[in-house]
């Protein structure tokens, strides 16, 4: 069952590590984030506070994907059937020079 | 073992002995408040102090719980199981609501997790304007302040 999880994850460009978290702990994790328990407790502290966010009083929460953004790396996050995927990303994109 | 007392009562005339401090103040030229002791008349406190003693011992020994000295008397067997049942049924009203108190499920935020995470990160010139916004909203929160018109206590005017 984790190889369906993982194997998408797999192929995500620039991806240099992952993790699939469930309410119990680590499903899965590789790369970078490879038993990175910490990270996946810091994580879903910061998605249960997200998901409580609500616009104009709509029932879901108004995002699908969560990011966290530093200067080489994304964590970029989601929540899908009780599970929660998170993909640490290379960040290829310069800022752009403004003269 | 031992015993806390306070009250928040206002001192009344009996408390105030109670209050009184045990040391005189040391500097015979600057009396505290409310004191009324000369302090160089230490032979005149000793029976104070005995009697404050006397008092403090007094409420120590009335309010003393020695759970070593208690007797601990045996229940009958029926006694023992009503109270069982009288807590275990307790316990299940309490349990009933303390069950509900369990944090909220994830919601699902998409059908297709690899897809959305897969899909091209947020450009840096959009977050290099929230940062922007952001920047700007926190100056302004930080400049609000209360603009003082009046002055808030005024001296009346006695003829």
């Amino acid at each position: 069952m984790t190889t369906a999880l993982t194997q998408g994850l797999e192929r995500i460009p620039d991806q240099i590590g992952y993790l699939v978290i469930s309410e119990d702990g680590v499903l899965a994790s590789s790369g970078e984030l490879e038993n990175d328990e910490h990270t996946a407790g810091v994580i879903m502290q910061m998605v249960r506070t997200a998901c409580r966010f609500r616009l104009h009083g709509t029932p879901e929460p108004p995002f699908k994907r969560m990011s966290v953004m530093f200067e080489d790396y994304v964590y970029a996050v989601t929540v899908s059937g009780q599970k929660v995927f998170v993909v640490k990303r290379q960040n290829n994109q310069r800022e752009p020079v403004t003269v | 073992m031992g015993c806390c007392y306070s009250s928040d009562n206002e001192p009344t005339e009996q408390d105030n002995d109670e209050r009184k401090p045990l040391i005189p103040h040391p500097n015979p030229d600057k009396p505290a408040n409310g004191t009324e002791r000369s302090p160089a008349a230490p032979p005149s406190t000793r029976p104070d102090e005995q009697a404050l003693l006397n008092t403090i011992l007094h409420r120590t020994a009335q309010s003393i719980i020695d759970v070593s000295a208690a007797d601990s008397q045996g229940m009958e067997q029926h006694e023992y199981m009503d109270k069982a049942r009288q807590y275990s049924t307790k316990l299940a009203v309490l349990s009933s609501t303390l069950s509900q108190k369990k944090p909220a499920p994830l919601p699902s935020l998409t059908s297709q997790p690899h897809q959305v995470l897969a899909s091209d990160l947020i450009p840096t010139a959009d977050l290099l304007q929230v940062s922007k916004i952001a920047a700007y909203a926190y100056s302004a929160i930080s400049q609000i302040k209360v603009d003082a018109k009046e002055e808030l206590v005024v001296q009346f005017a006695v003829p």
